[in-house]
């Protein structure tokens, strides 16, 4: 959305109106005028639920899927376009799988060595063990991929890809056959490598999480469509709509009339027209009525640290009298204790401070969590 | 195009898919595409191999349209409605039979726990190994032994009872003897279907509180009715395409016809004509085998988990009686036959095993290696070109060039014959006539036409090991293989063929079985004075020499037990993805 294709010569990735559609009859395009562009060194998330598209864009990046219309750059190099396409393995990309595709006939040390080419014997020894020594599997150079467990696996995928200094690193969604611990040490190695190897990387993923551990700049993308391109914090402060606030955190949906302060409007019929979503934060929970309050009840409490965090629904009352007010996410950071069933109020902070830090509805068939 | 066939048209060349426009592409748009996809060296190798592999249905269908011959009314009126009528019903019964045969031993193999059943469900497969004219050898005898019935027969109710008597005992003995070497076809395929397909849902159906019983008529059969079907039409093919047993029990099908029309009364038109009949019937099976599949897929893939099925432990009675019950087919496919010739064999094989009959093994040693050869490599080409290349007249070659497996080996073989003759009587005379040399025959009678005829009739049996085993290479291997800066031609090289040992030593082996107890084709193509194993058996039977037959059949038995190991591999492979 946000990108400056005009500007930035030193990108090393650059996609311009990226288009593929899978068959005719269907409605929307998998890939649909997708525009990117990645700096050298920076490592990008693609964020986004399954069939959204987000694994064709990257194979088309690899030169595995042909795009319909659109122009692909790597290291400013024409790589694709309707005319051209360079085939895979001219393209100087590395590519980790979600389940690493090692070859399975091949010692790990073969495998790592399968894309050093025209490279003579000790060179190519030295550049395994090293790479072998980045992902911290040294010795592990003559088992075979079914003697090594999943984690391992990802590692000497990723040594594989990362050997022949591709000019850009593509990983498909790689930790997500593996289970919670083993997924989050390796997210950690894995954005030290990227950042140590100074490697341009282009990183898909349903998980927000992984998204936010490893990437420097992050793309939300949906139906085909990029909604949101920025840095981790700018997304999760300024989403552009529901659907990219809901990725990120809680956000919790608010009649606007609440939101912006109006305190007991004039016409029952302005109040309600407008929704605004905001982050829990942005709310602040009293425990007496005040001016621009609402009253909630809360439903559920759970402990995460600091503060508590509680499900509350708004009481039905007569100031807000249109529109269903959905179950809201709220930080209390009090010393009391808070019980389900308590009663509490709730008021923007915003309007204490002056500025609103709220986003608007997107598509409705996405708003809740 | 869907995503998923388009997930797979991925790496490749780009130029080569035809453009994706908005509107329906017009008979000449397609037809350029074709062209287009033709170009294409992969896609124009295996479309070479395709023709050649199809020369002989296309010389049958085209002769069809020639003017019948003088003899074909007579045929038509007099011979051919026998030919069909024993045809039909051999057809029916031993298809019928092996049906009960085979579903319920599998069933049984697969849902309940008996003594020996973990052997059985094994051995059960084992008269596969036995091909039918070597079972008609086996029990060649058996009609003989009823002779004391039909002269009590006669005696009593007359000739017409004897005359019917006589010919109930003969068909109902070759059909047994066919069910009973041709029933694992059903087996192997319901026994998968049981037990790996509807397995998950037998436990469902069981925990919803059903009987075995009730789950067997109402979950198992209706999940298992396709992989049975592509099972029974194997059985029919199997039938339609014998030769030695029916023309051992004198029994005149359409194929013993084709080569009597064609061989003893030299009329080739009319043996087209039968061809063709035939041809057209095999083609119209196969499209009712596909059309009732519909998407289900004879070995439905997906998630298998692999776990063990609880099976159900029987009474004490059924401990006794079910191990019997699967001992019957055992026995009369296998055990009887394979005592029986061993036991001929052993008071035979002196005077058999002379230095004469080592040369014998040689020789068919000899054709069934060139045969396996030629037909890997065909099924290897077609293979690797699907693996390689995106174009979409990919898979219709393929699939048409493996066609040559349901076509009965009379049919192929006049189908080889008619255009190799005419290009010895043609070219080949003329270029003798021109050079001064005697004139020979080039190609008919050679061993290159038996090549071809393998070539045409085996495709199939290598090709679908090769096909399997390169799908189960997943595709991100061939991804991960490009990108790391490999070409298409290299990661076949590096990363496909590699990976394909297995697959590719399973289809060895069962072509060189197959071509190994091959008869019909053999026995009508092979040069002047040229021997195998199994046209050696064929002529020792004629002549009423079953004692003597006896070695070279039970040979053909060992090799076909060799050719079990794979098979069976793959049938457990499939599903162990």
């Amino acid at each position: 959305m946000n990108s400056s294709i005009q500007s930035n010569l030193m990108s090393t990735l650059r996609i311009q109106s990226l288009r593929r559609q899978f068959s005719r009859d269907s409605a929307q395009p998998a890939v649909n005028g997708v525009t990117l562009d990645i700096p050298e060194g920076h490592t990008m998330a693609i964020v986004g639920e399954s069939g959204s598209g987000k694994t064709t864009l990257l194979r088309m990046i690899a030169g595995l899927e042909i795009p319909d219309s659109g122009e692909i750059y790597i290291g400013g190099k024409l790589v694709s376009t309707c005319l051209r396409i360079t085939p895979p393995e001219q393209r100087g990309v590395g590519l980790v799988f979600q389940d690493g595709a090692l070859f399975p006939h091949l010692t790990i040390a073969r495998n790592i060595a399968y894309g050093l080419k025209r490279i003579g014997r000790k060179a190519r020894a030295a550049r395994i063990e090293e790479m072998l020594t980045l992902v911290g599997l040294s010795g592990y150079g003559r088992r075979y991929p079914r003697e090594v467990s999943g984690g391992e696996a990802q590692r000497v995928a990723l040594a594989r890809a990362l050997a022949p200094e591709p000019r850009i690193l593509l990983l498909d969604e790689p930790f997500s056959n593996l289970d919670t611990t083993l997924r989050k040490q390796l997210r950690d190695d894995v954005r030290a490598i990227l950042k140590n190897t100074r490697t341009t990387s282009l990183f898909v993923t349903h998980d927000t999480e992984d998204a936010l551990a490893i990437a420097d700049e992050i793309a939300v993308m949906r139906k085909g469509q990029l909604l949101q391109v920025g840095e981790p914090a700018a997304l999760y402060r300024n989403p552009c709509d529901a659907y990219c606030a809901n990725l990120f955190g809680p956000a919790n949906r608010l009649p606007e009339s609440f939101m912006r302060g109006i305190a007991s409007p004039p016409a029952p019929g302005q109040m309600g027209d407008g929704w605004l979503w905001t982050r829990p934060e942005e709310l602040e929970v009293l425990q007496a009525s005040g001016t621009d309050t609402l009253q909630v009840e809360v439903n559920e409490v759970r402990f995460v640290g600091e503060r508590q965090e509680l499900k509350a629904c708004p009481c039905r009352q007569p100031e807000i009298t249109t529109g269903s007010l959905s179950t809201l996410t709220l930080y209390w950071e009090g010393r009391d204790e808070v019980r389900p069933g308590q009663i509490l109020w709730i008021k923007p902070r915003h309007l204490s401070r002056g500025e609103p830090t709220t986003f608007p509805e997107g598509d409705n068939d996405t708003a809740g969590d | 195009m869907n995503p998923a066939s388009s997930k797979a048209a991925t790496i490749g060349i780009p130029a080569l898919t035809t453009p994706r426009s908005g509107t329906p592409a017009t008979a000449s748009q397609r037809m350029r595409s074709w062209v287009v996809q033709l170009r294409e060296p992969w896609t124009f190798t295996a479309g070479l191999l395709a023709l050649i592999v199809s020369i002989p249905a296309l010389v049958i269908l085209a002769n069809l349209f020639a003017s019948p011959g003088e003899n074909w009314s007579h045929i038509r009126q007099h011979t051919l409605p026998g030919y069909l009528k024993n045809t039909a019903i051999l057809v029916s019964s031993a298809g019928l039979l092996s049906l009960m045969i085979g579903v319920p031993a599998a069933w049984l193999v697969s849902t309940f726990h008996f003594p020996g059943r973990r052997i059985f469900s094994w051995a059960l497969v084992l008269p596969l190994a036995v091909p039918t004219y070597v079972a008609a050898y086996a029990y060649g005898d058996i009609l003989q032994s009823t002779f004391p019935l039909q002269i009590w027969v006669r005696k009593t109710y007359g000739t017409d009872a004897f005359l019917l008597a006589e010919s109930v005992l003969r068909y109902g003995i070759v059909s047994v003897i066919l069910a009973s070497v041709l029933y694992p076809y059903v087996y192997l395929a319901s026994r998968a279907a049981f037990s790996y397909q509807a397995c998950s849902s037998i436990e469902v159906s069981r925990t919803l509180g059903h009987g075995m019983t009730s789950t067997f008529f109402r979950v198992a059969l209706p999940m298992a009715r396709p992989a049975i079907a592509a099972g029974l039409s194997l059985v029919i093919m199997e039938v339609i395409n014998d030769y030695g047993a029916v023309s051992f029990f004198g029994i005149p099908t359409l194929t013993v016809g084709i080569f009597r029309t064609w061989l003893a009364m030299g009329d080739a038109e009319s043996a087209i004509r039968l061809s063709a009949g035939v041809m057209i019937f095999v083609l119209v099976l196969i499209v009712a085998e596909r059309l009732q599949r519909g998407n289900k897929g004879f070995f439905a893939s997906g998630r298998h988990t692999h776990h063990t099925p609880l099976r159900k432990p029987l009474s004490r009675a059924g401990n006794v009686i079910v191990p019997l019950l699967c001992l019957i087919p055992l026995a009369t496919g296998f055990l009887i036959p394979g005592w029986r010739l061993a036991r001929w064999a052993l008071q035979t094989s002196g005077k058999v095993l002379t230095p004469k009959f080592w040369s014998l093994i040689e020789s068919t040693l000899a054709i069934a290696a060139t045969g396996t050869f030629s037909v890997v490599l065909g099924a290897l080409l077609l293979s690797s070109a699907r693996r390689v290349s995106t174009t979409r007249l990919l898979a219709p070659i393929c699939q048409s060039a493996t066609l040559g497996y349901a076509v009965p080996g009379a049919v192929i073989a006049i189908g080889i014959l008619l255009p190799l003759g005419w290009l010895d009587r043609g070219p080949v005379a003329w270029t003798q006539e021109r050079l001064g040399a005697e004139p020979a025959l080039f190609f008919s009678g050679t061993l290159f036409a038996l090549g071809v005829a393998y070539l045409v009739r085996f495709l199939a049996v290598a090709y679908h090991p090769l096909k399997s085993g390169m799908e189960r290479v997943c595709s991100n291997l061939d991804a991960a293989s490009r990108l790391l800066g490999r070409s298409p031609l290299g990661t076949l090289l590096r990363i496909n063929l590699p990976l394909l040992r297995g697959p590719l030593l399973a289809a060895a082996i069962l072509v060189f079985v197959d071509v190994l107890k091959e008869l019909p084709l053999t026995l009508v193509l092979r040069p002047f004075n040229f021997e195998t194993l199994s046209t050696k058996a064929y002529s020792l039977a004629s002549e009423g020499r079953l004692a003597e037959c006896s070695v070279p059949s039970l040979l053909i038995v060992i090799a076909g037990m060799i050719g079990l190991i794979p098979l069976n591999r793959l049938m457990e492979g499939w599903h162990s993805r």
